[in-house]
């Protein structure tokens, strides 16, 4: 293996300029589907920040006792898709409302009578953070006898919610799509760079040389072509995550976009490997089966 | 058709060999032995098939009919893995070097010690030897490009040879050189052929011809025409 190591770096030397492109190809392909996969974490991020908050405000009936406050918090808790109610007294609601309207507090003087309801702050969980499953849900809930009205009203998440999912859908195709477009790019590249060693490789094969011999310089090269594409892809990805970050900041509801995470960068850095290694696997065996009588 | 003569000395054996490339026959219906040893020019015309011969003993070629024995062993039926094993047996030189173009003139002759996987200080010790033998040993550095046409087929040889092999099939070695550069690679060949080694030649060089080393056969059209024995050979 040391043998072949060598001949592979003197490989590297001998044809700085084939390789030197066929890494920048592999870089730039993974660089955009890196872009695009950056794009779809990011978005997945984004939604599943916004699906946690969903919560739907169960206001109950005037002058229920304790024992059906207790009962109809029991129901909301052991229901499909709820994380967890949390009762809100009239009283407490009126403290808050009071202190978020703190520099307003003389509108209070004349209000006599406390005018809020008890009330169940239901939190959705994630996976039910759907508007239609949602919806079914607070059905359900009006129907319970000591529910007086339910309020969902951030439909405009339900509508965000669908474009981002279009947007993860469409980002997750395309990064798919240019992974395999890198592979063909590889596949081609690797291809052209034999081609152009067919003379080599017709006399390494007259001399003797096995077909182990021949494969394996030209192998580990495509694997280090596709590992350095990779990592100088994630290099150049990560220095504009830098730049878009630097220059835009917090987003939508004061979202700083991540980077890939530690999992995605091993996955585009293995991708490179296999890229590497696959489009070396296809272009040979072609090749080889050329060549050889 | 001439029959094989079954001596148990044939290291290649032909019995009605054809090749054809399309519609185009290169070689029809040759049967001949060769033998170990032996000193072979194979001569004809361009378009003959000499150099499609050639390919047939070490499968750079198939038969489209017939049979080939090399060392025993149907070329037919040999696989596909054991190809360079049989290649190691011979050493091949051609009329354009065929050289590496990036690797130098020592690198290029290691090369086939390399490819059997050979301890390192020993290729360096033959490379060096075999080079001093071809007079090339004070351009082992140097690029096959910086080199003459008789030196770069020095190197040809010196690859050839350099693994000891048992038989040299050598294609219009002198076709692209000076009468003196010639005269250098023939001695080099003829030096190698005196340490017991079969050789092969293909050649129209009239001048080497004259020379009568060894048998020549004569193909014409792909067809085997006449064979004439090495002077003081019985026919």
């Amino acid at each position: 293996m040391r043998d072949h190591m060598q001949r592979t770096l003197k490989d590297f030397t001998a044809h700085a300029f084939l390789h030197g492109i066929t890494v920048l190809t592999i870089s730039l392909t993974i660089l955009i589907a890196g872009a695009l996969l950056l794009v779809v974490e990011n978005g997945t991020a984004v939604i599943s920040s916004w699906k946690s908050g969903v919560t739907v405000m169960v206001y109950l009936h005037d002058g229920i006792s304790s024992s059906e406050v207790e009962a109809t918090g029991r129901s909301l808790e052991t229901m499909g898709g709820v994380k967890g109610a949390t009762f809100i007294s009239r009283d407490e609601a009126l403290t808050d409302l009071m202190e978020s309207m703190a520099g307003q507090r003389s509108l209070f003087d004349d209000l006599g009578e406390n005018p809020l309801p008890d009330a169940y702050e239901v939190e959705v969980s994630p996976e039910a953070a759907e508007w239609s499953r949602v919806e079914v849900m607070a059905a359900a809930m009006v129907k319970l006898s000591a529910v007086d009205e339910v309020e969902y009203g951030r439909s405009w998440l339900a509508r965000v919610s669908r474009l981002l999912g279009l947007v993860e859908l469409t980002g997750g195709a395309l990064a798919l799509l240019f992974f395999i477009v890198a592979l063909f790019i590889v596949y081609n590249t690797v291809r052209l760079a034999l081609y152009s060693r067919r003379d080599e490789i017709e006399i390494m094969q007259l001399v003797g040389a096995t077909g182990n011999f021949i494969k394996m310089p030209l192998y580990l090269a495509g694997i280090i072509e596709g590992g350095l594409g990779a990592l100088i892809a994630l290099m150049a990805l990560f220095g504009a995550y830098l730049l878009f970050v630097s220059k835009v900041g917090g987003g939508v509801d004061d979202f700083v976009p991540s980077f890939l995470s530690i999992g995605a960068m091993g996955v585009v850095f293995l991708y490179g490997i296999f890229v590497g290694w696959f489009g070396c696997f296809l272009s040979l065996r072609e090749f080889m089966q050329e060549t050889a009588v | 058709m001439t029959q094989p003569d079954n001596t148990d000395d044939a290291l290649i054996r032909l019995f009605n060999v054809s090749k054809r490339f399309g519609a185009k026959l290169a070689l029809s219906n040759i049967t001949m032995d060769i033998h170990k040893g032996e000193w072979l020019y194979v001569t004809g015309p361009s378009g003959a098939g000499k150099s499609t011969l050639l390919k047939l003993f070490y499968l750079g070629e198939k038969t489209t009919s017939g049979q080939v024995l090399v060392f025993g062993t149907n070329m037919n039926r040999l696989a596909r893995r054991e190809i360079p094993f049989l290649r190691r047996r011979f050493g091949i030189i051609f009329q354009d070097f065929k050289l590496i173009a990036h690797r130098n003139v020592f690198e290029n002759v290691a090369l086939v010690l390399e490819a059997r996987g050979e301890p390192r200080a020993m290729i360096a010790k033959r490379t060096r030897n075999i080079l001093r033998h071809a007079g090339m040993e004070m351009r082992m550095n140097a690029m096959p490009t910086t080199l003459s046409g008789g030196e770069q087929q020095r190197v040809a040889v010196a690859r050839a040879i350099a693994g000891q092999p048992e038989v040299i099939l050598a294609d219009e070695p002198t076709g692209s050189l000076d009468p003196k550069s010639a005269e250098i690679i023939i001695g080099l060949l003829s030096a190698y052929h005196k340490r017991g080694a079969t050789v092969l030649v293909a050649t129209h060089d009239t001048e080497l011809l004259a020379r009568r080393e060894g048998r020549i056969i004569r193909l014409e059209e792909g067809r085997l025409v006449s064979s004439e024995p090495a002077v003081g050979e019985a026919p």
